[in-house]
């Protein structure tokens, strides 16, 4: 903690001298702020611990630099949160955050960057198959979308150009930083208020509360700290043929979205009243006699080797792109619960189109196979598949805009919409989003169904100077 | 001899432009109400031995700071385009062939934003004309099936500058829809170039002018600026 202060504070002093104009002449500093404030309310409260109206503001300095005589050019990026939220009880809670904060060195045939990036690889816009570098951050679940979620980490990039047109990426990154879930204590959590809601609940007996209360969960396997046995290496070949952009993918990475292990065989019944958490399940879990380390459960985080594939085109008025991904080593809770790592052949295509009156569709699709299936999969099929797309069009030339952005698991039923209506201030750089997002169906551990009682409206301010 | 139609059209074309051009450029939306919008804008344009390269980036105002275009004009076929938006992190490939759609929301078509070939028309000179004391050439342009969104277009072509001082856009009925003019015509770096150009639409009454603020052309061009890499930096 003490080195993540000092880290921010240096580099708080430094971005504070570059806004004073307090920098070498050569060294050009292109400062921006850019602020959001988002304020949203769970229509339906449907239990004490929820939360039901919360605020999350952001503000991010962004300092883009360059030393032209150098041809070295980077950005320092420095974001404070504060969150508040309100419900039985009222709190708030704020952090800064060091973002991207690197130097990148351009030369006629390559590139080298080196410090907190966020990188985009893969071609699809909402599903993930390749677009694995950085960890994400789903402690408000996809509020925010892909690209707002993710988290930069320290990484040495090196770039290739050739000159027939085709270029390697190669990226090393020396430790591993686990996306950001909250498992309890969050209308976002994955397992929401459930230990509240027992505490508090006069329907539960104590000796079911002191089980529920025990349960804890830990970080994961030691893979975070800085050195040779924790890097991350991933490698992409990129070029173009005839018409066809497409890349070529090698990825040696931690999985970052944990998956629960447990300490004891008893903790498969932990985790069974935990992602199902019916009456039933807690019975059995407390005549199972759990207790002590049997309700720790730890977040794996596995290595996960891949070869994949990207590629896009264009096909009459359409644009169209696609990738694929075979994965060893995926990690999975099987049906009794125990952790088990399976191998996960992962294709998707996307599809883009802008009509006439300047309608503008993306439809995405995503078909997994899990190659080892075995006696199967708790929450996870052989072969699930799912759907997400977007269709908005501007309005008054691009003051008003309408967005639907929606997702669909063919294979268990859960889907999420996301309509939202935006009125922009071009001149001063505002702008104010309102929208909702609506939660149905599925299965209660599916990941929309998870959220059947947490359709939510919203509305956000977005400014950028 | 007379000149063609055609022959005008193919000079209009081939007008000397520059090997390589940078520009910024001030966009101004004006409502029919006289409200304005602004944006700046910076482009390269590069003819690598006739593959004509441009790329285009927003600087202002900042909440489409940071989009950037790159087109590659392809001798045959459409043209390859990427646009790269700040919030998807990576360029994507565009639809090119589309080009009636309107340019970032402007009065001005992709079509519009594109040199067109004399092949695609058929071009008639209807007569020698002055406007505003230029002597002109006005030059009617049908264009083939297929090939347009406009039936045809009447360009009124400075004699001297072989610039299209005024057009107007008339769809496949006979309607006319909209009207370029191009005004404050200078000769830089021995170049004609059009400082402003102001596109109207006739039904809504809504205008853009683009204002070059600068210009500079046979400077030299770092050939990686037209590299996909370049939007993705």
């Amino acid at each position: 903690m003490k080195t993540i202060i000092l880290s921010v504070g240096f580099w708080a002093v430094i971005i504070s001298i570059a806004w004073a104009g307090v920098v070498p002449a050569a060294l050009d500093w292109e400062p921006e702020v850019q602020w959001s404030s988002l304020v949203y309310n769970d229509v339906i409260q449907n239990n004490d611990g929820e939360d039901e109206v919360v605020s999350d503001h952001r503000i991010e300095l962004k300092n883009g630099f360059s030393l032209e005589e150098y041809r070295v050019e980077g950005a320092i990026d420095l974001e404070w949160r504060y969150e508040t939220f309100h419900g039985m009880e009222n709190e708030s809670r704020s952090d800064v955050r060091l973002r991207e904060a690197y130097a990148q060195w351009n030369r006629d045939h390559d590139r080298i960057a080196v410090g907190q990036k966020i990188v985009t690889w893969g071609k699809l816009d909402d599903l993930v198959v390749l677009d694995r570098i950085n960890p994400q951050d789903f402690t408000h679940f996809v509020l925010y979308d892909k690209q707002e979620r993710k988290d930069p980490v320290l990484m040495l990039e090196h770039e290739w150009f050739s000159d027939q047109g085709f270029q390697i990426e190669t990226i090393f990154l020396p430790g591993f930083e686990s996306s950001d879930v909250d498992f309890f204590g969050s209308n976002w959590a994955v397992f929401g208020h459930l230990k509240e809601m027992v505490a508090g609940g006069s329907e539960y007996s104590a000796s079911q509360k002191t089980s529920v209360d025990g349960i804890a969960i830990q970080d994961g396997d030691d893979v975070t700290g800085y050195s040779l046995r924790n890097s991350q290496v991933a490698l992409r070949l990129r070029g173009r043929r005839n018409d066809f952009d497409y890349g070529i993918y090698y990825l040696n990475l931690y999985h970052s979205l944990p998956v629960l292990r447990e300490t004891t065989p008893l903790g498969n019944t932990v985790k069974q009243f935990l992602y199902d958490p019916t009456a039933a399940h807690l019975n059995a879990l407390v005549s199972s006699g759990a207790s002590g380390n049997d309700l720790l459960l730890t977040e794996a985080h596995p290595r996960v080797h891949a070869v994949g594939a990207d590629w896009e085109t264009v096909w009459g008025h359409c644009g169209l792109r696609g990738e694929m991904a075979m994965f060893w080593g995926m990690p999975y809770l099987a049906r009794d619960f125990a952790y088990t790592e399976k191998n996960l052949l992962s294709v998707g295509i996307g599809i883009d189109h802008t009509t006439d009156s300047q309608w503008y569709m993306d439809l995405q699709y995503l078909q997994d196979y899990v190659m080892n299936y075995g006696s199967g999969l708790y929450g996870m099929d052989e072969a699930p598949a799912q759907v997400a797309g977007t269709i908005s069009k501007e309005f008054l030339r691009g003051i008003v805009r309408f967005d639907l952005d929606g997702a669909w698991n063919l294979s268990y039923g859960d889907w999420m919409l996301n309509p939202e209506l935006t009125y922009r201030w071009e001149r001063s750089g505002v702008s104010v989003s309102a929208g909702a997002f609506i939660f149905q169906d599925g299965p209660p551990w599916s990941l929309f169904g998870r959220y059947d009682n947490g359709d939510t409206i919203y509305v956000k301010f977005f400014g950028k100077f | 001899m007379a000149l063609s139609g055609h022959e005008l059209a193919r000079q209009v074309y081939d007008r000397d432009d520059g090997n390589d051009a940078y520009f910024q450029t001030e966009m101004v939306l004006i409502d029919k109400n006289g409200r304005e919008r602004q944006r700046l804008l910076e482009s390269f344009v590069y003819d690598d031995d006739g593959l004509v390269k441009s790329y285009v980036e927003f600087l202002d105002p900042p909440d489409i700071r940071g989009t950037r275009f790159l087109s590659w004009e392809q001798p045959e076929g459409d043209d390859i385009q990427y646009l790269y938006l700040p919030e998807l992190g990576r360029s994507r490939r565009i639809v090119s062939s589309q080009k009636n759609l309107a340019f970032v929301n402007t009065d001005f078509s992709y079509e519009d934003m594109q040199r067109r070939k004399p092949e695609k028309d058929d071009h008639r000179i209807l007569a020698n004309e002055t406007l505003e004391g230029y002597p002109v050439y006005l030059l009617e342009s049908r264009a083939h099936e297929g090939t347009s969104q406009y039936g045809k277009r009447l360009s009124r072509i400075g004699m001297e500058s072989l610039i299209p001082l005024s057009i107007d856009f008339y769809d496949r009925k006979g309607r006319k829809i909209k009207s370029l003019r191009s005004r404050d015509i200078r000769q830089i770096d021995g170049i004609w170039t059009a400082m402003e150009v102001e596109m109207v639409d006739i039904k809504s009454g809504h205008r853009t002018v683009m204002r070059i603020r600068e210009v500079r052309y046979n400077q030299g061009v770092d050939g990686a600026i037209f590299e996909v890499r370049n939007l993705e930096r």
